[in-house]
């Protein structure tokens, strides 16, 4: 096994994103990290491709969160996920971010 | 016998669980039917329900190309279809609720808008099969 195949494998591994403090029923939800390929192919959703600018870049990453977090949890929907209040989207969007991308236990810092 | 028809919304294909696109389309669900008779009677006392299936036809893909979906035809590919739309019936009106369409394949498809696929919406008109479906409130 190559190091790209235990790279794709780790990927695959949810990872606990600590979201306590935010008033959730959990203190605990887990996320997958997107692939390059599905990151490319959310650009293309309907709602997200005829924006432009900065409320482009803001759909994404609140989507890119969402999809995260529904790879782990299919009781998700993007519809409700949208109905949580901002400074809530904002707090788990970094939380979810931090987690997946730099901590020791993300799949990108490893 | 189609027990419930759901139309015109935007869906999500995924394959493995990962993301592979966005489709607009449509969804039935049906399951087969059966009674239940007490021996020497001819009156039958109770309904069965027995195989599902899941059925329905996509209009329009975003972020797919025709050579995947042909991949996905003309292969044993196996996918699943997310379909969400909005609780327009509820009193209040709240939330979202998604129909999934699980393990599906292609049985039709015709590409109508090739040179739509890199711009915008590419325009097919593709049915699919599938073995089971879950609705989330």
């Amino acid at each position: 096994m190559s190091w790209l195949d235990s790279a794709i494998e780790q990927a695959n591994n949810p990872i606990d994103v600590d979201v306590s403090g935010l008033g959730l029923s959990e203190d605990i939800i887990q996320a997958k990290p997107l692939s390059a390929a599905e990151f490319q192919v959310l650009k293309a959703e309907p709602e997200i491709a005829r924006l432009s600018g900065e409320d482009r870049n803001e759909l994404l990453g609140l989507r890119t969160v969402y999809e995260m977090l529904s790879k782990c949890d299919k009781s998700l929907s993007w519809g409700k996920f949208r109905q949580l209040p901002m400074q809530l989207l904002g707090e788990l969007a970094t939380r979810v971010t931090a987690a997946v991308g730099t901590g020791q236990d993300g799949a990108l810092g490893k | 016998m189609a027990v419930h028809a759901f139309t015109g919304v935007t869906g999500k294909i995924t394959v493995s669980g990962s993301v592979v696109g966005f489709v607009s389309g449509d969804l039935s669900l049906a399951v087969a039917t059966g009674k239940y008779v007490t021996l020497g009677g001819n009156t039958a006392t109770a309904n069965t329900r027995g195989l599902k299936s899941v059925s329905g036809t996509l209009k329009y893909a975003w972020g797919i190309t025709d050579s995947t979906l042909y991949t996905y035809f003309n292969t044993d590919a196996e996918f699943d279809i997310e379909f969400e739309a909005a609780n327009d019936g509820a009193t209040p009106p709240v939330g979202l609720h998604t129909y999934t369409a699980s393990t599906c394949v292609f049985t039709d498809m015709s590409i109508e808008g090739l040179e739509a696929g890199s711009e915008g919406a590419l325009m097919i008109n593709a049915s699919f099969e599938g073995l089971d479906w879950s609705r989330v409130a």
